[in-house]
C-alpha cells in the first residue's frame, strides 16, 4: 500500500460520503420511511418501493404534456394494498397524479386510460409499474424533467396513508400509446 | 496480461450476499427486490449450465474496472460527439445515468429503463469504463483541471488516420466474455444517453473465447505474434505506470490511448517465419527474445550473430519499443478486429491497440515516437484511428464517476 494507493482512497471516501449525502433524492429507492415506522398498520408501511424511475419529458410546451412514473410495488403484508393515486411538487404540474393502465380496444389498438380502481398490490405480491402497463401519470407538465434528474412522488394509498419515492428520469422511446380518457366502456 | 488483476467472485455467491444483507433489515425492501432479480437471472444462467456467464467484475472501487481486469473474450469502445446544449449541468446528470445503468448492467440486473430486460443473461464479466475526451473538459468549463501530460498523440508519418475511427469527447468501454451480454450494454447505454451525446464511432474487438479453455499466458495478436509481454503485472507495476496520484480529483484515475491498428495480412503472409521474428525481434514460438530461451528473458541488444550483424534486428520492434527511461512504460490492453474483405479485396483486420498510463506525454509518446520514425513492423501496419481520453477514478455506491472533477 503506497501513497498513491492511500490518496485514491482518501478520494474515494470524500466522493462517498457526497453521495450519501444526497442519497435519498438519488436513489429510486424507499425502503423504510417516516411515514412506516410512525403508523405500523397502514398501507404504506406495508409495501416496499425500489426501482423507481420517470420517463424525462424536455418539451412542456405542446398541449396537455404529461409523462410516467414508474416502480417495482412489493406488499410486504397479508392484506391487499391499493394505490389511489398522488401528487409530485407543484412546479412541474399542479395536477395530481393518477393511475393508470394501457388497455387495448375494439380495434385492437393499445391505449391508455386512467385505472379508476387505483392499481392492486396483491398481498405478498409485487407490481411492476412500467410502460405499457400501470403506472403513474403526470398531467400537464409547466416543467420539463430532464435525464438525470429526480422527481419526489407521494404516492397515495386506498386508507389515506402516503409514503414519497423518488425515482431518476431516464430517456425512453416506449410508452406512446394515445391517450383515451374512455377507452373501456 | 493473461490473469486477472482484481479479485472477481461468483454472481450467485454475490447473489446471495444480497439477500444476506437484506435479512438484517434496513433498507430491507429494496435489498430484497434487488435480491429477487437477481436470482432469477440467476437462474437463467443455471439453466444455461454455463458458469462463464456468473462471473462478475466489481463496478464500485477506487478504480474504474476494465484496465487492470483480465481481458474478456470480447471488447468495444464507443466514442460520443456531445450534444449542442451540453454543460456541466448535463455531465452531472448523464454521469449519474451513466454510472447507475453501468452499475447495474456489470451486476448481471437489468435496468428498470431497459426495453430489453431478457438480454440481460448475466454478467459475463461485463465491465464499462468511462472516459473524457478533451472537448468534454472544454465543455463543463474544466480545462484547468486536465491532469499534466493528457495531450493528443503527435501526427505521424505513417498514420492515415480516417476521421471515422478518431477522436470524441466521451468514451465508453465494454468488455464482456458474452458478445450478446457486450451488444446489449452497448444499445442500452447509448439509448440511456441519447439526450446528451451521439455516437461518433464503435470499434468492436475480440481476443479469445472464455469458456473454450482459453491458452494460458500473453495472448497473440492476428499475426501470431505474442503481445504484450512487457505489461505490468503486480499491484507495486500498476501504481507505478497506471493509476494516477495527482491532481486530487483524478487519482486512481488513468488515461487511455485507442488506436486502430491495420494489419496488411496479406504481404505479412509473403514472409517466411525467421522473416518475421527477425521484425519483432522474437520468437514466433513462445515469444522469446530471439537471444533468449524463454518469454520472460530480458533481450540482449549487443548480441552479435555469427553473420556479424545484431541477432536483434537494429530495426527490431521490441528494440525500438525499448526505452532506457523506466518510466516510458504502460498497460497494453489491445483487442482484435477483424471485418472480413476489403474493397480490393484483402483482409479488413488488425488490433485495437489500447494503451493506459498515468501520464501520455510522458511516459507513451516517446515510446510511440520511437516506433514511428523507424520499426520493421511499420511496413505490415498502418495506424488508421487515434483518440484519447482521460479515464476519471472509480466511484463509490451513492456517487457517480467524474462526481471528484464536477463537484470539488
Amino acid at each position: 500500500m503506497n501513497k498513491f494507493r492511500l490518496a485514491s482512497i482518501a478520494t474515494a471516501a470524500l466522493v462517498l460520503s457526497v453521495g450519501l449525502a444526497g442519497c435519498t433524492t438519488s436513489t429510486g429507492d424507499s425502503g423504510t420511511n417516516g411515514s412506516a415506522s410512525q403508523q405500523s398498520e397502514t398501507m404504506s408501511s406495508s409495501v416496499s418501493i425500489s426501482d423507481a424511475w420517470v420517463k424525462a419529458i424536455d418539451d412542456v410546451s405542446g398541449v396537455a404534456p404529461m409523462t410516467g412514473f414508474f416502480m417495482l410495488v412489493t406488499n410486504n403484508s397479508d392484506q391487499d394494498v391499493v394505490i389511489t393515486g398522488g401528487s409530485v411538487p407543484a412546479d412541474l404540474t399542479p395536477d395530481a397524479v393518477e393511475t393508470h393502465e394501457v388497455v387495448s380496444n375494439d380495434a385492437g389498438d393499445m391505449v391508455m386510460q386512467e385505472a379508476k380502481d387505483g392499481i392492486t398490490i396483491p398481498a405478498h405480491g409485487s407490481v411492476k409499474l412500467m410502460p405499457g402497463s400501470f403506472h403513474m401519470m403526470l398531467f400537464n407538465m409547466v416543467k420539463p424533467i430532464l435525464v438525470g434528474d429526480t422527481v419526489t412522488l407521494t404516492v397515495a394509498f386506498a386508507d389515506g396513508s402516503t409514503t414519497d419515492v423518488t425515482g431518476t428520469a431516464y430517456s425512453i422511446e416506449n410508452g406512446l400509446e394515445k391517450y383515451v380518457p374512455e377507452a373501456k366502456n | 496480461m493473461s490473469e486477472p488483476q482484481v479479485s472477481r467472485r461468483r454472481f450467485l455467491a454475490g447473489a446471495g450476499a444480497i439477500a444476506g444483507a437484506a435479512a438484517l433489515g434496513g433498507v430491507a425492501g429494496v435489498a430484497v427486490d434487488r435480491a429477487v432479480i437477481a436470482t432469477e437471472t440467476a437462474r437463467r444462467i443455471e439453466d444455461s449450465g454455463n458458469e462463464s456467464f456468473t462471473d462478475l467484475e466489481p463496478f464500485y472501487g477506487i478504480h474504474q474496472s476494465g484496465i487492470a481486469t483480465g481481458l474478456q473474450a470480447h471488447g468495444a469502445f464507443a466514442s460520443y460527439t456531445l450534444n449542442d446544449d451540453f454543460d456541466v449541468d448535463a455531465a452531472k446528470r448523464m454521469l449519474r445515468v451513466l454510472t447507475d445503468t453501468a452499475a447495474k448492467l456489470t451486476s448481471g440486473i437489468a435496468p428498470m429503463s431497459d426495453n430489453d430486460p431478457e438480454l440481460v443473461t448475466g454478467p459475463a464479466r461485463l465491465t464499462i469504463t468511462v472516459g473524457f475526451g478533451p472537448g468534454f473538459f472544454a465543455r463543463t468549463g474544466t480545462v484547468e483541471k486536465i491532469p499534466s501530460g493528457f495531450v493528443e498523440i503527435p501526427a505521424y508519418s505513417i498514420d492515415a488516420l480516417e476521421p471515422q475511427w478518431s477522436g470524441g469527447d466521451l468514451l465508453v468501454q465494454f468488455g464482456a466474455d458474452d458478445p450478446l451480454v457486450l451488444a446489449h450494454a452497448l444499445r442500452h447505454v447509448s439509448r440511456s444517453i441519447r439526450t446528451f451525446a451521439t455516437p461518433k464511432w464503435v470499434q468492436r474487438g475480440f481476443t479469445q473465447a472464455s469458456g473454450l479453455g482459453r491458452p494460458a499466458g500473453t495472448p497473440r495478436n492476428l499475426m501470431g505474434q505474442v503481445d504484450g509481454t512487457v505489461n505490468p503485472r503486480t499491484e507495486q507495476e500498476f501504481d507505478d505506470q497506471v493509476w494516477a496520484s495527482a491532481p486530487a480529483w483524478f487519482a486512481g484515475g488513468t488515461m487511455a490511448v485507442v488506436r486502430r491498428i491495420a494489419m496488411e495480412l496479406d504481404t505479412w503472409d509473403a514472409l517466411d517465419v525467421p522473416a518475421k521474428e527477425l521484425s519483432v525481434g522474437r520468437k514466433l514460438s513462445n515469444g522469446a527474445p530471439l537471444t533468449g530461451e524463454l518469454e520472460t528473458d530480458v533481450p540482449d541488444l549487443d548480441a552479435v550473430g555469427e553473420n556479424g550483424l545484431k541477432v536483434i534486428p537494429t530495426l527490431a520492434h521490441i528494440r525500438r519499443a525499448r526505452t532506457a527511461d523506466d518510466r516510458q512504460k504502460f498497460l497494453r490492453r489491445p483487442f482484435h478486429y477483424d471485418d472480413g474483405t476489403n474493397a480490393k479485396g484483402q483482409n479488413d483486420a488488425g488490433l485495437l491497440f489500447v494503451a493506459y498510463t498515468s501520464d501520455i506525454e510522458n511516459r507513451y509518446v516517446p515510446v510511440q515516437n520511437a516506433l514511428a520514425k523507424r520499426d520493421l513492423m511499420n511496413q505490415w501496419t498502418t495506424p488508421i484511428g487515434s483518440a484519447v481520453f482521460v479515464i476519471p477514478p472509480g466511484c463509490m455506491e451513492g456517487g457517480y464517476i467524474g462526481q471528484a472533477l464536477l463537484e470539488s
